[in-house]
């Protein structure tokens, strides 16, 4: 028997791959006085050389998030296979894409938030280094802020670029 | 029509859920992830500075109670220097020597109220200028 929609189910067993894979999809910092790594089902963030415990509690719903991505998933699966009904899930890749707007959200926070706080501020970027400088009463603290997505960020951007693709192909 | 695929898997999400919070003990984390909460917020850390003037010299009382390395980089002020560099491990405290070149310009200047002393720092890749007036 020919299976139907090969591109979808690809699509949608590489959602179940990624939503399992441990690891995160983005690293920020500033210095060392703050690290954020992040993914849509981990995070991970350290202040001032101490993690975050109150991440953990995050983390237990990011960890179940992964299930409710597979479990949809593996559904649409079973449901081409036996029913030969089509369909697509596009969890992955608005995830995945809108990602890109981190480091956007980021950057207003600490040029408008914190600015108005202590004088404080960068130039935008989306990857790299940049020096930053923070005032506040007799201090004055130099350092960088770096953002970097990892190698398994360009996996989901893949992955959810074939369910998109899968999406617009009606015959795949 | 239900959609039956997202149902199932809400179900499978609030067990994975109620499985970590309750099976695995994450509920027994939320008392010490508040009180770390409370206190980045309410205690004020960072280095504890003393100073004792003597004659000749200066010595700073620097306490760190932060589990990261404080690299003192450069002490400077009129009349006086810090001879080297001087590194604070995690959670101690080191007495640091400033040598004063001109002791009497020292206490004509530390008498005048507006002496300003310079401290760079260095910890977690951060470079930290301090002036305070003693």
């Amino acid at each position: 028997m020919r299976i139907r929609y090969p591109l979808t189910l690809i699509a949608l067993l590489l959602n179940v791959a990624i939503s399992l894979l441990p690891g995160y999809w983005w690293y920020y910092s500033i210095g060392k006085l703050g690290i954020v790594e992040s993914s849509p089902f981990e995070i991970y963030v350290s202040i001032l050389g101490s993690s975050l415990l109150v991440i953990n509690l995050v983390n237990v719903f990011l960890f179940a998030f992964r299930f409710y991505v597979s479990t949809i998933s593996l559904y649409y699966v079973y449901s081409i296979l036996t029913k030969g009904k089509k369909q697509t899930y596009l969890t992955i890749t608005w995830l995945s894409y809108m990602y890109i707007l981190d480091p956007v959200i980021i950057y207003l926070i600490f040029n408008f938030i914190l600015a108005s706080f202590f004088p404080a501020g960068y130039h935008f970027f989306i990857i790299g280094v940049e020096n930053v400088t923070i005032q506040s009463g007799n201090y004055v603290i130099t350092t960088y802020v770096q953002s970097y997505p990892t190698f398994e960020y360009f996996i989901s951007l893949v992955v959810g670029s074939l369910n998109l693709a899968s999406r617009l192909l009606k015959k795949y | 029509m239900v959609n039956l695929a997202k149902t199932l898997a809400i179900i499978i999400f609030l067990v994975v859920v109620v499985i970590q919070l309750f099976a695995f003990n994450y509920i027994s984390l939320f008392t010490p992830a508040m009180t770390q909460l409370n206190n980045f917020f309410n205690t004020n850390s960072g280095p504890l500075f003393k100073y004792y003037i003597f004659h000749d010299k200066i010595i700073i009382y620097i306490e760190n109670n932060e589990n990261f390395t404080i690299i003192v980089y450069n002490i400077s002020g009129n009349y006086l220097y810090l001879p080297k560099q001087e590194v604070i491990p995690p959670n101690s405290a080191k007495n640091i020597t400033l040598i004063i070149t001109n002791p009497d310009k020292f206490q004509e200047a530390i008498k005048s109220s507006s002496y300003t002393l310079t401290i760079k720092l260095s910890f977690l890749d951060a470079n930290v200028t301090v002036t305070q007036v003693i």
